[in-house]
């Protein structure tokens, strides 16, 4: 698998105020052995909610200084679903911001930012990523191309010599 | 590849629809039969295109396609179909999209329907020059194609080694679909009648531009008269469908609240009355021609004029003058008309069609009254819904206009012209006109039934509103209300949860009726909806609807409404309709006909 961009998961941090404050408090609290798990589900879809295919590699980042470094990857399975489980430090009181992507090509897919470890419940925490190509534009030649022809065959009738009399 | 295909159409359908405007008017100046042929064919090129770039819009709805803007604005996963089609005349540019298109459509069935003549091109450059402007706004400003823009990272300065050709396309999973009071039938109905009743108006005002600019008034009266038939009978039924959604949608209990939005409609509506009126002296005696012709054109403007009060609201487009250039042009295709309308009108005055004639008839007279009444109508309803907005922007004072002056305001003109009506006939020798005149009949018949049923519905009106504890009743006009409870229900699919109470009417210890009034709230998007329940009776209805808020023991805030003849309204705008399509079905065989 290609290196994940660390780019866009660095813009969306840069994006999300709260990951700073969140950043700063984890710094502040004291270390602990013992971690708390939670369950991310990230599901994968194509336009008009299609699930994706099984073996899409997705990445996972929550956005704690000492974990942005390391996102975690699964990969999709027949329902379009990679499943993730993320260890987060027993002190985290707050919403902790996490965020999905697939790479594809040289484009970035990234789903919503969630909070991951306010509450205590086993739910586990909803992410959508809707993987759709952006689409083709028209070619700037053309627009000239066609405005060209426009002009020439308005042009041609205009200034053409009228012998087609219009009654009234 | 649709959207580059629909983004293509839009643009092709510009450049005809430019080339429509252009050729038509040389072919027209020139006399040159073949420019005006080709400006024909563009236009039927230009609706050709328009109608496949409505195709694309909604091709892109159905299929959820939010990489749109539009498409994540109005559409949705959970959405119905047939809620997914209508969202294309949800939003400003899907409903100037949907306008454009059947303004080019009711314009080529008038261009394509008779030979092609000096007239009809030039009846042709005049009337496309406003779908070419709403192009103009659908291709520079409105873009119904804008689509969510890829994202080139930004802080490559914190990545030691970035990839510069990686970019971030973040589509959302689902839209935010239409707002729950839209997603009913009278919605899906409503706002293309009455775009087409603005779409239809094209053709008489260009008709009746085109004979004030050439001078010669009486022209093509038979066609204009069809096409304002035709455009007024589809004004009818959009107004009558919106008064109807809002009865029964937005739970107040009332039709008409003399909103802006409904306010705007009734303007081309009583000036295109106006002008059907005073056309049926014009086509007999020839009088009242200028008059005829500027009211038609008048009901025209005052659509353009509509759809920029309606569209993105009147306050925002005053603050917009000084950044939306564009959004200007409604306004600068509107003077325009209205400049070119007077000079034509001034340099014709006095015309060569009324030259040394008798004096007018007790009929022509009474026209004239006809027309000054719902003129004075609509000028009232037009200053009252602007005006306020105008003077605030101004600077001026903030004031508005209640709803009990607006009420008296409609009394006053209301009864007036059913005075007239009435009077009329009386006092100008009876109906001795010649011809089929059942359908007239039919449209003031159904004028007085729609006066009675107004007044009915202010007269006999009863309203309470009050927190009822589970099996407590309320009395409200002989008829008990008795609260049973709610029960809660939720459609996961579609993420609506909906609250639904049990309500028992009865009337001397016999139960009339089981009135189930509901909340919807949609807890993805945030959005919420009354559905009211009624029992609809000839003479009055019974109307519950449920506020959202509950109380601590299941007690339920519900609004009780008896209202009445509300019935006899639908009833009365349905045979005006009806009376609409009858009259512009039947070919008139009277003077100032069609010509070739």
């Amino acid at each position: 698998m290609r290196r994940m961009p660390t780019v866009a998961i660095l813009l969306l941090l840069a994006l999300s105020a709260v990951a700073d404050s969140v950043a700063a408090q984890v710094a502040d609290a004291p270390a602990s052995a013992a971690t708390r798990a939670r369950a991310v589900r990230v599901r994968v879809v194509s336009l008009g909610g299609k699930a994706a295919p099984e073996g899409i590699p997705v990445e996972l980042t929550v956005m704690l200084k000492e974990m942005a470094a390391e996102p975690v990857q699964a990969t999709t399975d027949a329902a379009g679903v990679a499943e993730f489980t993320v260890s987060l430090p027993p002190e985290i009181a707050r919403n902790v911001p996490c965020v999905a992507v697939v790479q594809h090509g040289n484009i970035v897919f990234p789903s919503e930012v969630a909070g991951l470890g306010a509450s205590d419940s086993s739910e586990a925490v909803e992410l959508t990523i809707c993987v759709a190509l952006p689409p083709g534009r028209l070619p700037t030649w053309s627009h000239y191309a066609l405005a060209s022809i426009w002009v020439l065959a308005v042009g041609l009738t205009v200034f053409r010599k009228s012998d087609h009399r219009l009654p009234d | 590849m649709l959207i580059p295909l629909g983004q293509l159409a839009l643009y092709l359908a510009l450049l005809l629809g430019v080339m429509a405007v252009v050729l038509l008017t040389v072919g027209t100046f020139r006399r040159d039969s073949l420019a005006a042929r080709i400006g024909r064919e563009a236009l039927i090129g230009s609706t050709a295109m328009v109608l496949a770039t409505a195709a694309v819009l909604v091709v892109a709805l159905v299929r959820c396609d939010f990489r749109l803007q539009y498409v994540f604005q109005y559409g949705s996963l959970s959405q119905p179909l047939v809620y997914r089609i209508s969202a294309l005349w949800a939003g400003e540019s899907g409903s100037l999209l949907t306008w454009t298109a059947l303004t080019l459509l009711a314009l080529t069935s008038f261009v394509v329907s008779r030979p092609l003549t000096r007239k009809v091109a030039a009846v042709g450059a005049l009337a496309a020059l406003l779908p070419l402007l709403l192009l103009v706004i659908l291709t520079v400003e409105s873009r119904p194609f804008a689509t969510i823009p890829l994202q080139t990272p930004t802080l490559q300065a914190a990545d030691p080694a970035p990839s510069t050709e990686t970019y971030v396309y973040q589509v959302p999973p689902n839209g935010r679909e239409l707002k729950l009071q839209l997603q009913t039938w009278a919605m899906i109905v409503h706002p293309p009648l009455l775009f087409a009743g603005y779409a239809v108006l094209v053709v008489p005002f260009a008709i009746a531009l085109a004979n004030l600019l050439g001078d010669r008034l009486a022209d093509r009266l038979d066609v204009l008269r069809r096409y304002l038939l035709v455009g007024w009978t589809l004004l009818t039924a959009g107004i009558a469908l919106g008064a109807y959604w809002a009865y029964v949608e937005l739970g107040w209990g009332g039709y008409w609240a003399w909103d802006p939005v409904e306010n705007a409609s009734l303007v081309p509506w009583l000036l295109a009355t106006a002008a059907l009126h005073t056309l049926t002296v014009s086509r007999r005696s020839g009088r009242l021609l200028r008059t005829t012709l500027i009211l038609t054109i008048a009901s025209l403007l005052t659509c353009v004029l509509a759809t920029y009060i309606t569209r993105g609201g009147i306050e925002e487009s005053l603050h917009a003058f000084a950044k939306g250039e564009l959004t200007q042009c409604y306004l600068y295709f509107a003077l325009a008309a209205i400049a070119a309308a007077t000079v034509s009108l001034v340099g014709a005055w006095p015309g060569k069609a009324d030259g040394d004639r008798p004096a007018p008839s007790r009929r022509v007279w009474l026209m004239v009254v006809v027309a000054a009444v719902l003129t004075a109508f609509a000028a009232a309803v037009f200053l009252g819904t602007v005006g306020p907005q105008v003077l605030s922007g101004l600077g001026g004072p903030r004031y508005q206009i209640s709803i009990e002056d607006w009420n008296i305001l409609g009394a006053v003109f209301g009864l007036l012209m059913l005075g007239v009506m009435i009077a009329g006939p009386w006092l100008t020798g009876g109906l001795r006109a010649k011809g089929n005149r059942v359908a007239p009949l039919v449209a003031h018949a159904s004028y007085v039934l729609l006066v009675v049923a107004v007044a009915g519905s202010h007269i006999v009106r009863d309203d309470l509103t009050a927190w009822f504890a589970k099996g407590q009743s309320a009395d409200l006009a002989g008829h008990q209300f008795t609260y049973e409870g709610v029960t809660v229900s939720d459609d996961a699919q579609r993420s609506i949860e909906t609250i639904r109470a049990a309500v028992t009417v009865s009337r001397n210890g016999r139960t009339v009726a089981h009135l189930s009034p509901a909340h919807k709230f949609n807890y993805r998007t945030g959005d919420q909806r009354a559905e009211v329940d009624l029992t609809v009776g000839p003479l009055q209805d019974l109307y519950v609807s449920l506020d959202p808020r509950m109380g601590p023991d299941g007690e339920a805030l519900l609004s009780v409404h008896r209202t009445g003849l509300v019935v006899w309204l639908w009833g009365a705008t349905g045979l005006m309709t009806l009376a609409g399509l009858a009259a512009a079905w039947r070919r008139s065989a009277t003077p100032g006909g069609e010509q070739p």
